[in-house]
């Protein structure tokens, strides 16, 4: 035969064809090459349309400089009271980018538009004067915030937007609007021409300062106030939530606004907490609070960087919880501090510039702070901080002028701009337009910086202007990082590898660690493969080699015919049929296989025994009995199993695999007793095999069937006291299988799926590697027997190495089987995403986790375009396997050639 | 177990199988009752046109039933059902390939941003009927209720709510052969509207414990459960068989459990109650097209809302129904 890689001689088309034959091969020649050449067209599309889909998932991310809005303008008439009022302490933009509000000190509220930097109205404090605005903290939405006042009282301020359509007959007739146009004010509403053809109207529509409520006599220094929670989903009664703090008493309230269903009357209903601290116990001074996420506590940042956390210990008192003290405070003076969206972290800025976040994490036992992030600063002291509403990310402003946006659980700093560039030529246009803008009208005033509600921008509410940029920041979780090393979630007690890439809310943490799925993907191929390989290359061996070519016939269909059920049927049986029974006679099973393994060798040893010409003519029912052997096994098995599990395991399997008690031993014989028994096995036939061949030589053949008999059993022997050896020898270096090797049992498990799929793909492995044993030609096997090998020589020393390309082959598309199978895994591996070897626990694959995911993922978010990594990840593994496989495959089959 | 027991044992386990599944066209909650004030539905004149829904898989059911039920009314009308998951609504609102988005869970921020970007409003939810989320043990469980803190220490690997975690049916102050079991935890997958219902609510956004097993539908939790003595899963009331038993949940420790029962589903006592809604693309100012108009109608009526407790869910009331009208601009 010729060396494959030299391709056949081309003759010249014979003249004498006729024009049928020699169109038609035309024709075929050309179909062919299109089809050859479109079928690699289309998986390289297949690869395009996946990193197409995975690319943006690394773009850079921009902060562009969009507008500066001029608030307060220091004119000659203007009074210092007047300026101190104007003052602003807090604002916020609506979501539709519209206007921006701003509170000022004085206690009243100003709308301006953002296309014009107009000042559209201005809403007055109503109700009892309460003097000057010392603090405030708006709500994520920008629409509700708590002010603090000096007088030692705080006061929920709420606005209401109104957003209107209207058709454009409906707009006033002289008003002029067009698409390019933006949008155009007219008597403090915002009129804006929509792609649909609608005109939206918006305006601020009421701003309502309700009740003030007394904390202490001192000037209020700090609040905090959440979005207001719908107190249930099926009417409108809200429950605000504030904290506040003068320094030393620590308040913590919420107001529950009860909405009459009948009349739509609000009654509101305002309950405290309080710690006021007794002269001798006054401690630094309360720097920053975050309200919990459930309202349950108050978090408390002093000056010295302790984080302290205060539950509700009575109707009204707070008591101190459990506490921690930054890195910040050690190290530095903390300055500034943010809740983290999810109120579960606090992101605290120090003089020093480092950026810290310290989260509650579940513990053992209760729970306790951890600092578990820190960016650090070149920039100087930070000089305010902001949580974004809708992500884990936090922008810092620092004292040199620059701004910074991080994503806070994977350290990364997403972007950064600086206002310092934007605010002097905004400044000099100012000057130049008025002549009379003063830079600094008080040199206490703090910069503060905000999100916009949808967080699509950023601002900094400067003394008399706000900059706003606008935000692209498309994907903030992803990074390489973020994918495949391990990442500090809040509430994890280490970094880890994590897959939860669904949150119930905006509020909860996406977590995208690749490992789990890899490795679960890994996990099923080897499970199934260890059961399913060796099950049907033995099959296809002792077919090819050993069957007569009459059962074959039968027998090959009938195998082949195991492929066609469908693997969502395979799951169903698995899930919901053989997983109980697994669990319920765990130990009957797995005792089965040693049993019926150990029945089968002992079988081929009694058969040696009996007299040649019996034998001879028992030959055709050798297979029947090793039918009858599988169910004796099985019984055997079944019967020694309960006096197993009580001596071995304390009675009961799965309860000795979740438990610490009994000694690990037992676990270890488990594990020891295949690979010892190879390894006897292989002693007693490799080294003392010519010993024991020289022996032979002498005797009857009865006589050394009876000795080998015996050798048999001693070999038992032998595999059952070094596996107690090595079994003993682990347990008392104090190693446990369990919690490593070994693990609490679940219902759905490796060993379970291992099963199914092995059954998945046995037919493949079988009758392609049977097929390329059948194809080893006849004369080789002729020569091998004919120099007085046996069968069984001849197959293990010629045929399977001559055919070891096609099995090789047969293997190869097992596995990429068991690597892209769907719906077993997804049925019956409970689709847990754990990175455990312990074959008693489940695991979940690439496949199953694009199957369940991919249709409910947001088209074009995080979570999107990462499964198409997932896509393009298990792509790269069958592509690294197939290429693997064929490479091999090459080799054998040049030397298979060689023959 | 002696050997020829265990193909008895498998028969037994296929027969139940089969069971499982008949039981979930049967669920066994029709006793409640509509709202008697809800419209009747009266059939307008020559519609005709396609129907077309895509959105969330547990309501799948529902939506085919209300477009099977539609049809009848109108011969000319074409219905098709898509339920791949509420997810998928939005898109396809967007790319107006759908006319109807069920929706299981609330619409995200980036959904309604994506919408506005395309129209400029905002899509209009129908809240159409309410579902309420079980934790569910087997019937043979003499467990009866949990408070809200011991079911986040049960699914929970961040306990949110604090308290320590539990492992064992022990911990729940089960004695006998519970006692030193562990808990066999089945829940939804992450993508479904009911994982990220449960994490929020019963969770407070912590994540789930990796030994939760991620069932790839409702009636595969519910089978598991019914089928396994110390097995305990979450998932809707619809899917409730005979198998199965749901417990009374407690908001806070030391209050009183609350039954999963109409009701406490009105009255909000209930912690895990939650609207089933529909997405639809109104323009405002505009009216809608008869046919999405007559359709809504009838999902709002009375026949439409004895479908929605036909299929294991709370209908609303007259009140409600008559805001959500509103919100497309339907007079009663």
């Amino acid at each position: 035969m010729n060396d494959p890689r030299t391709p056949a001689p081309r003759h010249r088309r014979d003249r004498n064809s006729s024009w049928w034959v020699r169109v038609s091969d035309r024709v075929a020649k050309q179909v062919i090459t299109i089809g050859g050449v479109g079928t690699i067209l289309v998986v390289m599309l297949v690869v395009l349309v996946l990193l197409a889909n995975v690319f943006p998932l690394f773009q850079r991310n921009t902060a562009k400089f969009l507008t500066s809005i001029p608030l307060f303008q220091k004119l000659g008439e203007s009074t210092a009271i007047e300026e101190r009022d104007a003052e602003p302490v807090a604002c916020g933009v609506d979501e539709y980018f519209e206007l921006v509000w701003v509170l000022h000190r004085g206690s009243y509220v100003t709308v301006h538009s953002i296309a014009t930097g107009k000042e559209l109205s201005s809403h007055p404090a109503t109700g009892e004067p309460l003097g000057e605005i010392a603090c405030c903290a708006v709500a994520d939405n920008d629409t509700s915030m708590l002010a603090g006042y000096s007088s030692g009282r705080v006061r929920p301020i709420t606005l209401s937007f109104q957003t209107e359509f209207v058709s454009l007959a409906d707009v006033p007739k002289d008003l002029v609007l067009s698409a390019d146009l933006g949008s155009v004010v007219r008597d403090g509403v915002i009129f804006r021409l929509m792609s649909s053809g609608l005109v939206r109207k918006q305006q601020v529509n009421d701003v309502v300062f309700h009740p003030s409520i007394s904390i202490s006599k001192a000037a209020i220094t700090h609040v905090d106030w959440r979005n207001p929670q719908a107190a249930s989903s099926f009417d409108e009664s809200q429950s605000w939530t504030w904290g506040a703090t003068d320094g030393q008493t620590i308040a913590l309230g919420v107001i529950n606004n009860k909405v009459n269903s009948f009349s739509g009357a609000v009654t509101q209903e305002s309950t405290i907490w309080t710690h006021v601290p007794l002269e001798s116990e006054k401690a630094a001074n309360c720097i920053g609070l975050m309200i919990g996420s459930r309202s349950e506590q108050i978090q408390t940042l002093d000056s010295k960087g302790r984080v302290v956390v205060w539950v509700p210990s009575s109707d009204t008192k707070l008591t101190a919880g459990y506490q921690f003290r930054s890195l910040a405070g050690s190290e530095s003076r903390p300055i500034a501090s943010a809740p983290l969206l999810g109120r579960s972290t606090l992101i605290i800025g120090s003089e020093s510039g480092h950026i810290e976040s310290v989260a509650t994490t579940a513990m053992a036992t209760g729970q306790e702070l951890r600092s578990i992030h820190r960016f650090d600063g070149e920039n100087g002291p930070v000089v305010d901080l902001a949580a974004s509403p809708e992500g884990r990310m936090v922008a810092a402003q620092f004292q040199n002028g620059k701004g910074a946006l991080y994503y806070v659980p994977t350290n990364r700093e997403l972007v950064t701009w600086d206002s310092k560039s934007v605010s002097d030529s905004v400044l000099i246009s100012h000057v130049a337009g008025s002549g009379s803008v003063s830079a600094n009208v008080n040199s206490a005033f703090r910069s503060r910086v905000f999100f916009s509600a949808n967080a699509a921008c950023v601002g900094l509410l400067s003394e008399n202007r706000v900059d706003v940029w606008r935000l692209n920041v498309p994907f903030p979780e992803a990074s390489i990082s973020s994918f495949f090393l391990p990442v500090w979630y809040e509430g994890y007690e280490s970094p880890q590898h994590i897959w939860q890439s669904s949150t119930g809310t905006i509020e909860g943490e996406y977590k995208f660690g690749f490992w789990p799925l890899i490795f679960g993907t890994l996990k099923a191929t080897f499970f199934s493969m260890l059961i399913g390989a060796p099950i049907a290359l033995m099959a296809a061996i002792f077919g090819s080699e050993f069957m007569s070519s009459r059962w074959r016939a039968r027998v090959k269909p009938v195998i082949e015919l195991m492929a066609s059920v469908p693997s969502v049927v395979l799951g169903f049986i698995g899930a919901l049929v053989l997983a109980p029974i697994l669990r319920d006679n765990l130990m009957s099973v797995l005792l089965s296989v040693v049993v019926i393994l150990f029945l089968f060798v002992w079988m081929s040893h009694i058969w040696l025994v009996i007299p040649g010409a019996i034998a001879i003519r028992m030959r055709r029912f050798r297979l029947p009995i090793l039918f009858v052997l599988i169910p004796l096994g099985m019984v055997i098995a079944f019967g020694m199993a309960k006096p197993l599990e009580t001596i071995l395991f304390q009675g009961n399997l799965i309860q000795w695999l979740s438990s610490k008690d009994g000694s690990g031993w037992s676990g270890w014989f488990c594990l020891c007793l295949l690979p010892v028994s190879l390894i006897v096995a292989w002693t007693t036939s490799g080294p003392l095999s010519p010993y024991v061949q020289s022996i032979a030589r002498r005797m009857s053949p009865l006589r050394f069937a009876v000795i080998n008999l015996g050798l048999f059993g001693c070999a038992t022997l032998a595999v059952l006291l070094l596996t107690c050896t090595v079994a003993w020898l682990l347990s008392t270096l104090g190693m446990d299988p369990r919690g490593s090797m070994l693990g609490p049992y679940q219902e759905r498990n490796a060993l379970l799926v291992g099963g199914i799929l092995g059954f998945a793909i046995i037919p493949l492995i079988y009758t392609i590697s049977e097929d390329a044993l059948q194809s080893v030609p006849q004369h080789l096997r002729s020569a091998s027997l004919g120099c007085g090998a046996t069968t069984w020589q001849t197959t293990i020393r010629v045929v399977v190495p001559t055919a070891m390309s096609g099995i090789f082959s047969a293997l190869m598309i097992g596995f990429g089987r068991a690597v892209g199978e769907t719906m077993v895994v997804l049925m019956a591996a409970g689709n847990t995403p754990v990175m455990e070897i312990n074959p008693m626990n489940g695991y979940r694959t690439l496949s199953a986790t694009l199957a369940t995911e991919l249709p409910e993922a947001a088209r074009g978010g995080t979570h999107f375009h990462a499964l198409f990594l997932a896509a393009f990840l298990l792509f790269c593994f069958t592509l690294l396997a197939n290429t693997i496989a064929e490479v091999v495959r090459l080799r054998f089959r040049k030397r298979a050639y060689q023959l | 177990m002696p050997f020829p027991l265990v193909f008895s044992r498998l028969l037994n386990c296929a027969s139940r199988g089969l069971v499982f599944i008949g039981l979930l066209c049967t669920p066994c909650f029709a006793q409640v009752k509509v709202d008697p004030k809800l419209p009747q539905y009266k059939a307008a004149a020559g519609l005709s046109g396609q129907i077309k829904s895509v959105g969330s898989d547990s309501m799948n059911s529902l939506m085919t039933q209300w477009t099977e039920k539609f049809k009848e009314y109108y011969k000319g009308v074409r219905t098709e059902v898509e339920g791949q998951g509420s997810s998928k609504a939005m898109p396809a609102l967007i790319e107006g390939a759908a006319s109807f988005g069920p929706m299981s869970r609330d619409i995200k921020a980036n959904e309604v941003a994506d919408f506005e970007k395309k129209f400029g409003y905002k899509p209009v939810l129908l809240p159409t009927s309410i579902d309420l989320l079980a934790v569910y043990v087997n019937r043979d469980n003499p467990l009866e209720s949990l408070t809200m803190e011991q079911v986040d220490a049960i699914f929970s690997s961040t306990r949110k709510l604090g308290g320590e975690a539990i492992d064992k049916w022990g911990q729940l102050g089960r004695t006998g052969d519970y006692e030193n079991e562990s808990i066999a935890l089945f829940g939804r997958n992450a993508a479904s509207g009911t994982y990220g219902f449960f994490k929020e609510k019963a969770m407070g956004n912590g994540d789930f414990r990796d030994r939760v097993n991620e069932q790839p539908g409702s009636t595969a939790v519910i089978a598991s459960v019914g089928e396994n003595r110390f097995a305990m899963g979450y998932s809707g009331i619809g899917y409730r068989t005979e198998g199965v038993k749901p417990l009374a949940l407690s908001p806070k420790k030391g209050e009183p459990a609350i039954e999963p029962t109409e009701e406490n589903a009105y009255n909000g006592k209930y912690p895990l109650a939650r609207y089933l809604f529909l997405a639809v693309n109104h323009k405002p100012t505009s009216k809608l097209e008869p046919l999405r108009k007559e359709f809504i109608k009838f999902v709002f009526s009375k026949e439409g809302q004895e479908i929605a407790v036909k299929d294991g869910y709370f209908p609303v009331d007259a009140k409600t129904a008559a805001k959500a009208l509103k919100m497309v601009g339907i007079d009663p």
